[in-house]
């Protein structure tokens, strides 16, 4: 038999436990909106019952057992995994709808109209060479084709630089994150040992975990105090010791510039941990390119740092890297275009190297698409054109002009330079096709639709992706997510229960009431 | 499934979203009149875009290339004919001079007729199209004709071709040179006219009858048969420009099918996707405002 003031305190418990619930369903309304936050529940338990010999035991109330958070672990691996996926897709996306502004295609103002107008400016000339007007028609249109395409080259230029400083951002970003879940590691850590669940300092570890796998893609253990190690999901690096003590065991850089020194090695800038304002330059025996991941290891920045090149597959760095890599491979397409252009037209132009060219580089180099320009001379006096068979050959003589004008129609390999001297005809001035080539014209539409599959399947990929990311997100709403309704629900129900036990206190009250003071002596 | 609020908003922002991004596609498209503003809308209707863009620009250098040549042969061909009608008007003037009736003041009135239409041949031959001699061979710029006592001299005989492309890799030769009109047979026609003039003027009439029309047959025979080549080439011309004509148009259409879009199908496709965003906003309005909190009091 339990006595009065045992049940004043039953009652005198469920308050306070209602109350720290009702606490903490406010908590969850206050979070509702809070990014990575996960609904906490209180757990409730019976407290031990005395025993009452030959009848049972009786209850002694109720106690808190533990704030919980709710949350599937499971499902927080796969949403990082798909966000890395995301993350690639996302960022390679975005660099190439740039890179597709810059071709403006279809158009009337993109390279292949102006290529054309070139073409077709030769035809005309062919057919009034004695017009200085064609010549200077000749001169101008196929300038205007060389300032495309150097415009076009410096575009794709700053495309690859702008890439680069994102990369550099995004890996600065990543070390600060790993540098916060060390923090919150050991404040984890600390609590654990105290025997307390940090629900909220997890859910904030588990945040910037989420915000670090859309950079690089990772792989998260946890130890039996809750401090957890991050390793590399591809290459098993482990950038965070599980061990608070420890700094990252790697930082995160992006190779800025890599430019070979000529006895094989390279001369390499890079932001230390993506940071800009720190540059760092050394010279590496191994080969990096502009824009490579690296880890390096934080303890060897004097000197040469000791860096390895990780084998990444996804996230944002891996879609810039890739992206970067598509870019430069345009611009080796339009170089290999613009080179063959110029050695073709210029081989036919001089008689087989014999007289002047109609193109030149402006830097002295051999021609590419970024130096390419026409002869400064023939600008000035149009008359250096050779329209005709010979330089003696009457005004009226557009032959040369019109071989010139045909060799759009050729068939030509774009990586030899050398077939258009071996294969030209002085007699007829016409080179050869060969039959595996591919006209000018051609070979343009092929980068043309290169970069068009490489934007639209990145798209579709951020498309697709999107979508299942959006899904697995939904359901870790659907579990961690505060539900307004139902924290309202829950208010009311405990509430109520508040209500009753307080109303208990006031039952027993009057029964102590009755006990003490009605009971007359 | 236990669903939240922010489920809820998640799944109508994501489609909101998805619906206005349907809708800009087809307004840039109504807006541009184009179905492909980007390689990667469709990379292979942008490749086949650009294909046909080049071919029917090609088409409309080659269709200049067409009416230039066409301009250039028909002149040369109304040239011919009137140095047909020259020599013709010549050969007339020698048989009524080879009769041998003909008073000396006469014979002095044709021979003087003749040095007119040996000029007349002259200046035929320094005919000129767009500010260039037809018949001097590459040399467009240079008087070809001069006569020299009475002898036609094709004083910068040049014989180079002036070749026209007029479709892809098909290239003509439209000129017809000094020398081709000048030269046949045993006598150039400079000579022949030459003779004639010195036999009316000395009154050989033997000669005039015997030699100079037989010549002069000859030559008008040539001149024919260098007008039927003439009207060969303006034949050929002609193909090529009926052609190259049904080639634009099929290209044009082609090009059209790719690129141009429907409009009447895009603004009934952009209508009802604006009465889908209207709707989903409304559902918006209705789902997201209420909470269990709007029920208790």
């Amino acid at each position: 038999m339990s006595g009065l003031f045992s049940t004043f305190n039953v009652a005198k418990q469920g308050m306070q436990v209602q109350q720290t619930a009702i606490n903490t369903t406010s908590h969850n309304i206050a979070n509702a909106a809070t990014e990575g936050f996960s609904r906490q529940r209180v757990n409730l338990s019976t407290t031990l019952p005395n025993n009452l010999p030959g009848i049972g035991q009786v209850g002694t109330g109720v106690e808190i057992d533990s704030i919980t958070r709710t949350r599937d672990t499971f499902l927080d691996a796969q949403v990082r995994f798909e966000s890395s996926v995301l993350g690639k897709f996302e960022s390679t996306s975005t660099v190439l709808e740039q890179v597709e502004i810059v071709f403006t295609e279809p158009s009337d103002s993109g390279l292949n109209a102006v290529m054309n107008e070139m073409w077709i400016s030769w035809q005309e000339l062919s057919k009034s060479p004695e017009s200085s007007n064609a010549r200077t028609v000749v001169a101008q249109n196929a300038l205007t084709m060389t300032d495309s395409l150097n415009h076009t080259m410096d575009q794709l230029d700053t495309i690859i630089d702008n890439t680069v400083a994102l990369s550099e951002s995004k890996a600065y970003d990543a070390n600060t994150l790993l540098n916060q879940i060390n923090s919150l590691n050991d404040q984890i850590y600390r609590a654990k040992l105290q025997g307390l669940i940090p629900n909220d300092l997890m859910d904030q570890r588990d945040l910037q975990i989420d915000q670090l796998s859309e950079i690089i893609s990772v792989k998260t253990d946890m130890n039996e105090f809750g401090s957890i190690q991050i390793t590399s999901k591809e290459t098993g690096d482990i950038l965070l010791d599980v061990n608070p003590e420890n700094l990252p065991e790697v930082e995160i850089s992006v190779i800025r510039s890599a430019v070979p020194d000529g006895s094989g090695n390279y001369e390499i800038t890079l932001a230390k941990n993506g940071d800009i304002g720190d540059m760092v330059t050394f010279t590496s025996a191994i080969e990096y390119r502009e824009g490579d991941v690296v880890f390096v290891d934080p303890t060897s920045w004097s000197g040469s740092p000791t860096m390895t090149k990780p084998d990444l597959l996804e996230g944002r760095l891996v879609g810039q890297m890739e992206a970067i890599d598509a870019v430069t491979n345009y611009q080796d397409m339009i170089c290999e275009l613009a080179s063959s252009v110029a050695e073709a037209i210029n081989i036919v132009h001089s008689d087989g190297s014999t007289g002047i060219d109609f193109f030149t580089s402006s830097d002295g180099n051999s021609i590419n698409a970024g130096n390419i320009t026409v002869n400064q001379n023939i600008i000035e006096d149009g008359q250096l054109i050779n329209a005709g068979a010979t330089a003696t050959s009457p005004e009226g003589d557009g032959s040369r002009a019109l071989a010139i004008a045909q060799l759009r129609n050729g068939n030509f390999l774009m990586d030899d330079l050398t077939q258009y001297t071996a294969n030209y005809d002085s007699a007829t001035m016409t080179i050869d096709s060969v039959t595996s080539g591919t006209t000018f014209d051609n070979y343009y539409k092929d980068i043309v639709v290169k970069v068009g599959i490489d934007a639209q399947s990145s798209e579709r990929g951020v498309m697709n992706q999107g979508n299942l990311l959006l899904q697995l997100e939904q359901r870790k709403e659907s579990i961690s997510g505060v539900s307004i309704d139902e924290e309202v629900a829950n208010l009311v129900q405990m509430q109520t229960a508040y209500q009753a036990n307080a109303k208990v206190i006031s039952t027993i009250q009057e029964m102590l009431d009755t006990l003490i003071n009605r009971m007359g002596l | 499934m236990r669903v939240t609020n922010k489920n809820l908003i998640n799944n109508y922002l994501n489609n909101l979203n998805r619906n206005l991004l349907q809708m800009q596609t087809i307004q840039n498209q109504l807006s541009s009149g184009q179905e492909i503003s980007k390689p990667s809308d469709d990379p292979f209707a942008t490749i086949r875009a650009l294909n046909l863009d080049t071919s029917i620009k090609q088409n409309d250098q080659y269709m200049r290339n067409i009416d230039d040549s066409k301009g250039w042969v028909d002149m040369t061909d109304s040239a011919l004919a009137g140095l047909g009608d020259v020599l013709q008007r010549i050969r007339d003037l020698v048989i009524y001079g080879s009769n041998g009736t003909l008073s000396d003041s006469d014979m002095e009135a044709i021979s003087e007729e003749v040095v007119q239409n040996i000029e007349q041949v002259s200046e035929i031959g320094n005919t000129n199209f767009d500010g260039r001699y037809i018949f001097a061979g590459q040399s467009t710029s240079t008087k070809p004709f001069e006569v020299v006592d009475n002898e036609i001299i094709y004083a910068t005989n040049d014989n180079g071709p002036l070749t026209r492309e007029i479709s892809k890799d098909v290239t003509l030769s439209i000129n017809v040179t000094g020398t081709e009109i000048l030269n046949d047979g045993s006598e150039s026609l400079a000579e022949t006219l030459k003779n004639v003039y010195v036999r009316l003027s000395s009154g050989d009439s033997i000669e005039l009858s015997e030699d100079s029309i037989a010549r002069l047959d000859e030559h008008i025979e040539h001149l024919l048969s260098v007008r039927a080549e003439v009207g060969a080439k303006q034949n050929r011309i002609d193909a090529a420009m009926l052609r190259n004509e049904s080639e634009t148009i099929n290209l044009t259409e082609l090009y059209s099918k790719t690129m141009d879009i429907d409009i009447a199908e895009k603004v009934m496709e952009y209508s009802m996707m604006e009465t889908v965003y209207q709707s989903s906003l409304a559902t918006g309005g209705r789902i997201l405002q209420p909470t269990l909190l709007d029920y208790l009091r």
